[in-house]
């Protein structure tokens, strides 16, 4: 995959900051990386994609930003000790797989429920064969990143080599 | 009148009963996925349900397809990230009433409610 392919989890992540978060969202330009980059993310939420594409979609927070998007989301009374503090986590990650997938017309793609990862530098590594690529984002000025790691179904990359 | 949310997030259930609450629907049961969401239907007989899709046990289409069977006539609106166009058919042939894709501002929500209980008082 290419950094290029990534443009509906971006116009995904600024439809769910603007409509369920009220906040804006900026991004810095996406880069292909490797599963052993030091990151320095204290929650993820990650949802496992299959179908016609196969991967995973992990948003990652450092912190500060994830109480303030939980809060954003989930009510002042949300902080990190909250039991909504992960539900809100892995809500977040899953709406914008959702609007990411329905942007691949044509294309039959499930989603997982989500999965909540907590402690401050987790890494998260992905499969060998699939290519990741990180979005820098910022919201409300607050640095977070989507980490997307998706490939063609072999079944599907094989009729389209054929 | 009793509203059922059905969603395996308890945020989601939180900011949608808020919506209702606007609308001035309190009286709000829940439930964390559609195996819970059947016992609720049975047992509280609401007059709306509101049901989202990705649920871990049993999901919304499961659970759709099984209430209509059994003979349960309330609408339901589902609330979900689904949304290609072959996955809200999917929902309107097994019984759905409504479909709102998720995110959502609260005034889109309020609205699919409000029209989904007028069509059923002037069915």
């Amino acid at each position: 995959m290419q950094p290029s392919d990534i443009t509906p989890f971006i116009r995904a992540t600024k439809n769910v900051f603007d409509t369920m978060l009220r906040m804006p969202v900026s991004f810095g330009d996406p880069r292909v990386v490797t599963s052993h980059e030091p990151q320095a993310h204290h929650v993820s939420g990650i949802i496992g994609l299959s179908g016609d594409l196969v991967g995973a979609v992990a948003v990652m927070f450092p912190k500060q930003t994830a109480d303030l998007v939980v809060r954003a989301l989930a009510g002042p009374s949300a902080d990190t000790d909250s039991e909504l503090f992960a539900d809100a986590i892995g809500e977040i990650a899953n709406m914008i797989s959702g609007a990411a997938k329905a942007q691949y017309e044509g294309k039959t793609i499930s989603i997982s429920c989500p999965s909540v990862v907590i402690g401050t530098g987790h890494q998260i590594h992905q499969q060998s064969n699939t290519r990741s690529v990180a979005i820098p984002c910022k919201a409300g000025g607050h640095p977070f990143d989507i980490l997307v790691s998706l490939r063609k179904a072999e079944s599907v990359a094989k009729s389209v080599a054929a | 009148m009793k509203i059922l949310i059905v969603d395996d997030s308890k945020t989601m259930r939180s900011i949608v009963k808020n919506c209702l609450a606007t609308l001035g629907y309190s009286d709000v049961e829940e439930a964390c996925d559609g195996r819970d969401a059947l016992s609720k239907a049975t047992a509280c007989s609401p007059g709306l349900i509101l049901l989202d899709w990705n649920m871990p046990n049993m999901n919304g289409l499961e659970f759709l397809k099984a209430y209509r069977s059994q003979g349960g006539k309330t609408p339901v609106i589902m609330v979900t990230t689904e949304a290609e166009k072959v996955r809200v058919i999917e929902a309107i042939k097994a019984g759905a009433s409504d479909y709102v894709v998720k995110p959502f501002t609260p005034d889109v929500l309020s609205q699919h409610v409000t029209r989904t209980l007028e069509r059923c008082k002037a069915a």
